[in-house]
């Protein structure tokens, strides 16, 4: 399995040049936010099931693994809901990037219930750390989708 | 985090739990392989949400051997390399199988057919029947609200007759 298009081949494209800014921006979040490394790592993981992307969802599994995070939450992540292991603030997360992943066709975005519980738990700098990352990685997510970037091999190191 | 209500301590609920468990061990003993099973009731735990089924079918599958990689990349399995073309037919099969809610429309001929060509009938018999059991058995533990995190592998066993 290869991705349909190699969507950075060319490193003096205006697509691979959109692509560094890109990944600047995840960089200054995933680097300097204050939110909880294994909070944001759930999310990123959380989004990724959801949209099928196999790339980022191998990533963020091994990212997390290698970060010392224990399979049982890894493996709960898909089922988090009616899962023992997750703190009310990583749930709070994790019901964010739900429903701001799932927005198609009017289905009504992030309501207020789901909302207040993210001003429960995290402050002004995270609550918006919080937004950015499940913007982020929805659009990471697509570019991946679209040019079926296929998961299996990534090597724990980077930002992936 | 309790489930709203203890199936078990229930005399009929007890009684029906038992059913359904040999209704799978009667899976489990068929030619289906085993790793296939796995992953046919974890993905549609995962569509169904259901907690408890994930955390047992994720524990059963990596004691069973499977690698962490091929089991965290079931949720997104259709872009991933390590799954067979065989694993990848019952994968698709259960997705379709699993959401038939509100007019979707099934199970598609080109999914069947790819079934087909990976699988015998004893197989096919196995594998519907894995499908529906699993719906069933996440529907019971979701609207129970029974959650996962501390299942042992094996922690059934004495329910076999």
């Amino acid at each position: 399995m290869t991705a349909r298009l190699n969507l950075f081949g060319n490193p003096t494209a205006t697509a691979a040049r959109a692509a560094a800014h890109f990944g600047a921006a995840s960089r200054t979040i995933l680097q300097d936010s204050s939110l909880p490394a294994a909070t944001r790592t759930l999310v990123l993981l959380r989004a990724s099931q959801i949209n099928g992307d196999a790339y980022a969802t191998d990533v963020w599994t091994k990212n997390a693994a290698a970060a010392g995070e224990t399979a049982v939450r890894v493996n709960l992540v898909a089922a988090w809901r009616e899962s023992t292991v997750f703190t009310d603030a990583e749930r709070a997360a994790l019901e964010l990037t739900e429903q701001g992943t799932r927005i198609a066709d009017a289905a009504g975005g992030v309501d207020d219930e789901a909302w207040n519980r993210v001003r429960e738990h995290y402050d002004d700098d995270q609550s918006a750390d919080l937004v950015m990352l499940v913007a982020l990685m929805n659009a990471t997510n697509r570019m991946s989708v679209i040019v079926r970037q296929p998961g299996g091999d990534h090597e724990p190191a980077g930002l992936g | 985090m309790e489930p709203r209500f203890d199936l078990m301590a229930n005399d009929l609920g007890a009684k029906i739990a038992k059913r359904i468990y040999n209704v799978a061990l009667a899976i489990v003993d068929s030619p289906l392989p085993r790793v296939t099973q796995d992953l046919v009731m974890l993905r549609a735990s995962q569509i169904n949400g259901c907690g408890f089924c994930v955390d047992y079918h994720t524990k059963d599958a990596a004691a069973a051997g499977e690698t962490a990689v091929r089991v965290n990349l079931v949720a997104a399995w259709r872009e991933s390399t390590v799954f067979t073309d065989a694993e990848r037919a019952a994968l698709e099969l259960t997705e379709q199988g699993t959401r038939i809610a509100d007019a979707h429309p099934g199970v598609s001929d080109e999914t069947w057919s790819r079934v087909r060509e990976h699988y015998t009938d004893d197989q096919i018999a196995a594998l519907v029947s894995l499908i529906a059991m699993i719906n069933a058995n996440n529907r019971l533990n979701v609207i129970i609200r029974n959650p996962g995190g501390s299942y042992q592998p094996g922690q059934f066993a004495d329910m076999a007759d």
